[in-house]
């Protein structure tokens, strides 16, 4: 097998994206079966973006990081490229949706989305764990759908980036803030390795 | 069970649950909202925290499954199947656990509330303790089960899955304007979700919380037997409390629809309250607070108005619901006027309610069209005449009118600015002539 398959068979991506795709799919036909409007809500869309995002978490880190460390490969590359690969896998899940009838979009707003929470998420990833790397995108987007925050100032906009419209720019710096910060700890980082006891490893 | 009770309380990510809880929950109330939504005022702030559930309900959801997981992120499952403790007693303490964490952080938000209703809240109706109580039953709910379905679904995408299946759950009920009556009726019950209300004078009545909390705490059970469940005939069983909950309270739910039946005018809320001595000046039970503040502008009022013929004697706080109690329509004797709470619980925007008192036009019974903004410019521009200030523009259209009207009659001598007041005043309460040109034309 080569090392393009083992690395995706070790970090148990085939799943991960069925599931992406699955979630993206089932954010669709809740949509399309309530209403007629070509164009998906954006909260419909930031909730769509997260499921994918928490779904590809998964792929974030390895069985074993201590292990796999001692591997004498440049991880900061090929992190950097999972990443990037991650984040394409998102946009084109929902980007894939505009030749349906009901589309994810506009494209700005899709790819500062999934950017923005994949960053969110490889932070995460990177300091408190993969296991625990949904949580705080989760709680974001929770935040930016559900508190119905009024008038539009750039804290507003910043606290919702998610639900903004693509022209916002205090949303789309907060995405670039957290896809950069996040990006590029998590390639230079990684995920920290087990914590908890492991009886088939030792301690 | 007390031992490991308190090892899982020490050692599992229960207590961070609940302070992430606390956290999101604090920046919901504090920063996210507006304190004058629920400041001086028990049912209101019972109501804020319920719909603090729109975010925290999904999120226990998913706390919960996510603390299920964690045998097989530790990878003990196997070992702990080989164990001889039977299922039940192995899953209670880290339920009880995540249980205790959630609701002391529901609480505390709580109690994070009362240093803005304390000190100002006149009014305490005890509907305002159920309506919380079915808040922390749907958390405890939540918690047994989203465990259920983290043991049901072993999988990583399980807890931020069942998070979104859970909002769905808390948002559907005020999105859906699909089903019918009836069904719409069931579906707002059965969720956790209780939409805001628009009024200081409803509550939800007792009735409503007893059926929601008994519906939730069905769910609760079959969430801890569906937890502590073995083979498909247990998982069966485990379903029943939920179904027979059900069925039981849904043939007890009141009818008609739901925003009326949920919330129900609060007669003690109504009650009026009066300040000692005259002129006779009274707000509602539930804004009692105010009368000190509201007193002295609206006694002043009063005299002013006493310069017109036929003045009212007394100023009465109306409300916002359609038949209140006592007086029923707006008398010509009687200022009516609405009072708001400020983020302090103190009234708000004092201008605006001395703009209120002074109204000349509120008193008549006129049609619809008579609202227009060439109106309420006389209305407006009558009342700033009567206080003897400059009107403040409040972007509104009729802001020119009523700048103009008031530069006019300004420079008339005093007694004829009062004559052309009363007249307009006349002409309001008679719904007859146009009171902007009775104010500002000179007739004569």
């Amino acid at each position: 097998m080569s090392g393009l398959a083992l690395h995706l068979r070790a970090r148990r991506v085939p799943t991960a994206v069925l599931t992406a795709a699955a979630s993206v799919a089932a954010m669709w036909a809740l949509w399309t079966s309530s209403t007629k409007a070509p164009l998906i809500s954006v909260e419909i869309a930031a909730l769509a973006a997260l499921l994918a995002v928490a779904a590809l978490s998964t792929t974030l880190g390895a069985a074993d990081e201590e292990l796999e460390r001692t591997a004498a490969v440049r991880w900061w590359l090929r992190r950097g490229v999972h990443l990037t690969v991650a984040l394409a896998v998102v946009i084109g899940l929902l980007l894939i949706t505009g030749v349906t009838d009901a589309r994810f979009g506009p494209a700005g707003l899709v790819l500062r989305n999934a950017a923005g929470l994949l960053g969110l998420c490889a932070l995460g990833a990177t300091l408190i764990g993969v296991q625990k790397a949904w949580i705080a995108p989760l709680a974001w987007t929770l935040v930016a759908v559900v508190l119905r925050l009024s008038g539009d100032s750039d804290r507003v906009q910043a606290i919702t980036w998610l639900i903004q419209p693509a022209g916002s720019r205090a949303a789309a710096v907060v995405a670039v803030v957290l896809a950069l910060g996040g990006g590029v700890a998590y390639a230079m980082r990684g995920c920290p390795g087990r914590t908890s006891p492991d009886p088939s490893v030792g301690a | 069970m007390t031992r490991t009770l308190r090892i899982d309380l020490r050692r599992s990510s229960a207590v961070g649950i609940g302070l992430l809880f606390l956290a999101l929950g604090l920046v919901a109330l504090f920063l996210m909202s507006n304190g004058d939504w629920w400041a001086g005022r028990w049912t209101r702030l019972a109501l804020q925290e319920r719909s603090l559930l729109d975010l925290l309900w999904p999120l226990t959801l998913a706390a919960g499954a996510w603390q299920m997981g964690r045998d097989r992120r530790g990878r003990v499952s196997e070992l702990f199947a080989s164990t001889g403790r039977p299922n039940w007693q192995r899953v209670a303490p880290p339920a009880v656990a995540l249980i205790i964490t959630v609701s002391a952080a529901f609480l505390l938000l709580i109690v994070a509330g009362l240093p803005k209703v304390l000190p100002t809240a006149a009014y305490f109706n005890p509907a305002a303790v159920g309506i919380a109580a079915v808040g922390l039953v749907a958390l405890v709910a939540a918690v047994l089960l989203g465990m259920a379905v983290g043991r049901l679904l072993p999988s990583p995408f399980t807890a931020p899955a069942l998070a979104i299946v859970g909002l769905g759950v808390m948002l559907a009920p005020s999105l859906n304007t699909s089903l019918d009556e009836r069904h719409g009726r069931v579906f707002e019950f059965l969720s956790p979700a209780l939409s805001p209300s628009s009024s200081d004078f409803l509550v939800v009545p007792w009735r409503v919380n007893a059926t929601q909390g008994i519906w939730l705490l069905a769910v609760a059970v079959t969430g801890y037997l569906l937890l502590a469940s073995a083979g498909r005939r247990q998982r069966i069983i485990a379903v029943l409390p939920a179904v027979l909950g059900a069925a039981i309270v849904i043939p007890m739910l009141p009818h008609g629809q739901w925003y009326k039946v949920s919330y129900v005018p609060d007669a003690g809320a109504q009650a009026l309250v009066c300040a000692d001595g005259t002129p006779r000046v009274c707000v509602r039970q539930v804004h009692a607070g105010l009368l000190p503040e509201v007193v002295g502008p609206a006694r002043l009022a009063l005299q002013r108005l006493s310069q017109l013929p036929d003045p009212p004697t007394s100023a009465v706080e109306l409300t916002d619901l359609e038949n209140p109690p006592g007086d029923a329509t707006p008398e010509r004797s009687t200022v009516g006027f609405a009072v708001w709470m400020d983020d302090d619980g103190h009234l708000a925007d004092p201008a605006a309610l001395e703009v209120e008192l002074h109204d000349v036009g509120s008193a008549g019974d006129c049609p619809d069209e008579w609202y227009d903004p060439r109106n309420l410019a006389a209305r407006q521009a009558a009342a700033y005449l009567l206080i003897g200030r400059t009107p403040v523009p409040d972007g509104s259209k009729s802001d020119p009118l009523i700048a103009d009207a008031y530069r006019t009659v300004s420079a008339l001598p005093e007694k004829v600015r009062l004559q052309r007041v009363s007249a307009t005043r006349t002409a309001f309460q008679t719904c007859t002539g146009d009171p902007y040109a009775i104010l500002t034309v000179d007739a004569t």
